[in-house]
């Protein structure tokens, strides 16, 4: 082949791509340090028979692939690298066919498993997979062990050329640490993460339950699954939480854990333990077998398995102790399995990143370009193409604003009123299922959707798993500290995530103005919450509903997403919206909802304003509208939020949701209310009230006839007058500001801001 | 998932036809009226399946307008900011998979961007090419 064919790599890492566990998390963590160097870095797969089953490339790589840090060389592609890393002596063993189109300079065996398992049996042949190396590449490999166990088992093997030093596996311990001054949780949480094979966990019974207690004095996180632990004991405890593995990435799940205690199975011969070594990186406390005391000397505690409850009791009662444990940990890490640790041994065997006429730090600089998965940081690394990056994760704490859909945007509303008042120790993020909620990210919030039941038009029995999974997946994900739900019913999956995410505090916005009658066990479920939180009703007096015999809610007035001083003058208002000084103008808006159910009522508004000379009718288009409703002679206008142009109108004929309802009265308009019916809000009530009040005009239903006589009321100019000034002076306030205190209130007393 | 399958399918048994996930993230203005006009079309000549776009915009109007299921991810630059370090790749995959697992999936179909503009209905309709379920 010619030389214009061929691509250079610096690097060429050869492993069993498929493999999930720490052989590939090992390989993306050097791949990444080359990338950071500036190392050009392809990856060849090996058939191997350390798995038989159909599967893709590891995650751990997958991503790396996909955002240019590395690439995937295909049967055919002509490459060649200036070293290779063969990692696994058995992926070496197991190659079969030799790559011709693939040269390399030098060749380093990584020798990530002993020779021999605690039973003595073989697991691989060094001078085979030597012989195999040799046959493939043209080149002798150096074993390269990566702990002294294996270096010892291969010494005493003899007949393969053994690198003086350890290869040491890599972990930037940046990504992976959790802050622990504060010492463990008051219930310490003990954790493992493993791969979920037999060998990963003890075989008897008596050491998993000492190892791992099922008890009320500590909680057991798993991840990984616990299958094994099934084998041996029948079943799994039930205190445990355990998560499959994959279900998220171990620096989340660490930051979790105060002890990281790690026994297995003692036919086992763990060759390092790359587990150990991101759990020390993490901060959390190691506890360990003896026998890992030559690889980890102080960085761990060591202890038999019916010992580890004493190690936890006295570190988690003796906070300075558990720091400085915690800290010798993480700088063992730091200090000996660093990226520039490997960036050296990669120098010393091929020197500087080869030069062949692309930018040098091409890998690097691509991944760092927007869309590339970095940060607006600007002290943020290149992306590595990894899980969420601990390092620069926000210092404020992350609400999960989480909004049901309801025909309005009743509920998206009020949490927004909220995260525009929250102080800069917050981050809001929406999760919602309201169509509308693209709305937040015109305040510069991130959001998600979901589905609600009524978009998806399924019963309760199929939406309720689906909300739970999506639900405990964008928890996962983003990892907020507190959520706040509103919505009159909270969802099965938010009460199911509580097991899942004991820490995250759960506040719940729940609106009044229930219908009288109204079933009452949506309520019960107020014992999920940290913190419920009602938003006053301007109708309060006339609330017959079920919450108004509750007192488990902090009250606040009315939440509204503007102040009364956001509320344009008519004359800036009809500037904003083009219209004419001059014009008589109605405002007509009926809230969410499909075109079937608000045709007719738009059709019989028209009608009767029709009858008025010189009027013109403007119909709001709001932005959860499945479609357009649309009459003849009513100019559609879209306007969010309603109130900041509402004293452009003359007169407003409102649907009594709770938003048009109080932006009405807060703005001062002539407003005719008219009620919709809903299976919770009393918009009755409402609309009652407000005519009761002397704020507008109620009706009951929508007919030209009954809207005609309305408007009549309500035009004549005394009575317009009267309306506004009752309203000025009667409207209460905007409770927003109030309710998100009470929200920063409870995460200061929790401890999670300060 | 027995979701809804389209305002034109009303019929007994139009919920049990197979789901075709279309992925249409990068559409520019307008795309979104194109693409959901152009499925309604196949889905409409070939009575075969229920189409259920991905998209990363906030145009869900022209696919709720039919009564078709619209899910949404995220773009890379707001990724990026909501998860810093998460790689955009792995988090578009990650989401399809649930998508096409939550709600029983047949097939997905990513369309390349750019290509709603060309998209033409004869080719959409190759998707109602699948056997019934």
């Amino acid at each position: 082949m010619t030389n214009a064919d061929v691509v250079e790599y610096d690097m060429l890492m050869v492993s069993d791509l498929r493999l999930s566990g720490g052989t590939t998390a090992s390989m993306a963590e050097e791949i990444r340090a080359h990338a950071a160097a500036g190392y050009r870095t392809a990856l060849l797969h090996v058939n191997s028979s350390l798995t038989s089953k159909t599967l893709g490339v590891s995650a751990h790589l997958s991503a790396l692939v996909d955002d240019g840090l590395a690439t995937l060389v295909l049967p055919g592609d002509r490459v060649h690298a200036r070293h290779a890393i063969v990692r696994h002596p058995v992926v070496a063993q197991d190659m079969t066919e030799r790559p011709a189109t693939v040269t390399v300079d030098g060749v380093s065996l990584i020798a990530n498993h002993p020779v021999y398992d605690g039973a003595g049996a073989r697991q691989y042949d060094p001078v085979l997979a030597t012989e195999k190396l040799a046959g493939s590449f043209g080149q002798d490999p150096l074993w390269r062990p990566i702990g002294p166990v294996v270096r010892r088992q291969l010494a005493d093997q003899g007949g393969v050329a053994l690198a003086g030093d350890d290869w040491r596996n890599l972990v930037d311990v940046s990504r992976w640490s959790t802050e622990r001054l504060g010492g463990p949780r008051a219930v310490p949480v003990l954790g493992r993460h493993s791969r979920p094979h037999w060998t990963k966990w003890p075989d008897s019974a008596a050491d998993i339950l000492a190892a791992y207690p099922d008890s009320d004095r500590v909680r057991v996180r798993v991840l990984g699954g616990a299958d094994p632990v099934r084998a041996v004991l029948g079943r799994v405890p039930g205190r445990w939480l355990v998560e499959p593995f994959g279900a998220r990435h171990p620096a989340h799940f660490l930051s979790d854990v105060d002890f990281f205690v790690y026994y297995h199975h003692p036919g086992w011969v763990e060759a390092f333990g790359r587990n150990i070594l991101e759990a020390l990186a993490s901060g959390a406390v190691a506890v360990l077998p003896e026998h890992f005391r030559e690889s980890y000397g102080d960085a761990a505690v060591y202890a038999t398995p019916a010992q580890v409850g004493a190690v936890v009791a006295r570190l988690a009662a003796d906070r300075e102790a558990y720091v400085t444990q915690s800290k010798l940990g993480s700088e063992f890490v730091a200090s000996r399995y660093g990226y520039d640790v490997h960036v050296d041994r990669v120098a010393a065997l091929i020197g500087p990143p080869s030069a062949d006429g692309r930018p040098r730090a091409s890998q690097a600089a691509e991944a760092a370009q927007p869309g590339r998965g970095t940060t607006a940081d600007p002290g943020c690394r290149p992306n590595r193409g990894s899980r969420p990056e601990r390092a620069s994760r926000p210092e404020r704490a992350r609400v999960l604003f989480v909004s049901s859909n309801g025909t309005g945007m009743g509920h998206l509303t009020r949490l927004l009123a909220m995260a525009n008042r929250a102080t800069e120790r917050i981050e809001p993020f929406f999760f919602s299922m309201s169509s509308a909620v693209p709305v937040v990210a015109q305040y510069g919030y991130n959001w998600e959707y979901c589905p609600s039941r009524d978009d998806l038009d399924v019963d309760a029995k199929e939406w309720n798993p689906f909300f739970a999974r999506r639900f405990a997946d964008v928890v996962r994900r983003y990892r907020p500290r507190a959520l706040v739900f509103d919505g009159t019913w909270p969802y099965r999956g938010l009460g199911e995530a509580k097991e899942q995410f004991p820490d995250l505090l759960y506040v719940w916005s729940r609106r009044a103005m229930w219908k009288k009658g109204h079933r009452t066990d949506p309520l019960e479920k107020s014992a999920w919450f940290d913190l419920v939180i009602e938003p006053g009703e301007f109708a309060a007096e006339a609330d017959e509903g079920p919450t108004t015999r509750r007192t488990d809610a902090h009250k606040v007035a009315p939440i509204t997403l503007l102040d009364r001083d956001d509320v344009l003058d008519r004359e800036a208002a009809r500037a904003e919206l083009g219209m004419a000084p001059d014009e008589r103008a109605v405002l007509v808006t009926l809230g969410g909802g499909n075109a079937n159910d608000l045709g007719p009522d738009l059709e019989a508004i028209v009608d009767a304003v029709g009858r008025r000379p010189g009027w013109h009718v403007y119909a709001t288009r709001p932005p959860i509208a499945r479609a357009v409703t649309s009459a003849a002679g009513v100019r559609t206008i879209s306007m969010y939020p309603l109130c900041r142009t509402l004293a452009a109108f003359d007169a407003a004929i409102v649907a009594c949701g709770y938003n048009a309802y109080h932006e009405s009265i807060l703005a001062g308009v002539p407003t005719v209310f008219v009620p919709k019916a809903k299976v919770t809000d009393d918009q009755q009530a409402r609309a009652r009230y407000a005519d009761q009040a002397g704020v507008g005009i109620g009706v009951e239903e929508v007919t030209a006839a009954s809207i005609g006589q309305a408007l009549d009321r309500l035009l004549e100019p005394e009575s317009a007058e009267r309306i506004r000034r009752r309203c000025l002076r009667l409207y209460p306030g905007n409770g927003a500001a109030e309710a998100m205190a009470l929200v920063e209130q409870v995460l200061a007393e929790k401890g999670v801001i300060v | 998932m027995a979701f809804r399958p389209g305002r034109y399918f009303v019929q007994d048994g139009a919920r049990r036809l197979p789901v075709v996930v279309v992925v249409a993230t990068g559409l520019t203005d307008g795309e979104a009226e194109r693409i959901a006009r152009e499925f309604e079309y196949a889905q409409m000549m070939t009575g075969s399946f229920r189409p259920l776009f991905v998209i990363d915009s906030a145009d869900f109007a022209p696919f709720r307008s039919r009564g078709y299921v619209v899910e949404r991810v995220m773009r890379a630059h707001e990724l990026a900011v909501a998860s810093p370090g998460d790689s955009y790749g792995e988090y578009l995959f990650s989401r399809l998979r649930s998508i096409a697992s939550d709600y029983g999936a047949a097939s997905i179909v990513p369309l390349p961007e750019g290509s709603a503009a060309t998209l033409r209905g004869s080719t959409a309709r190759l998707v109602g090419a699948l056997a019934p379920a």
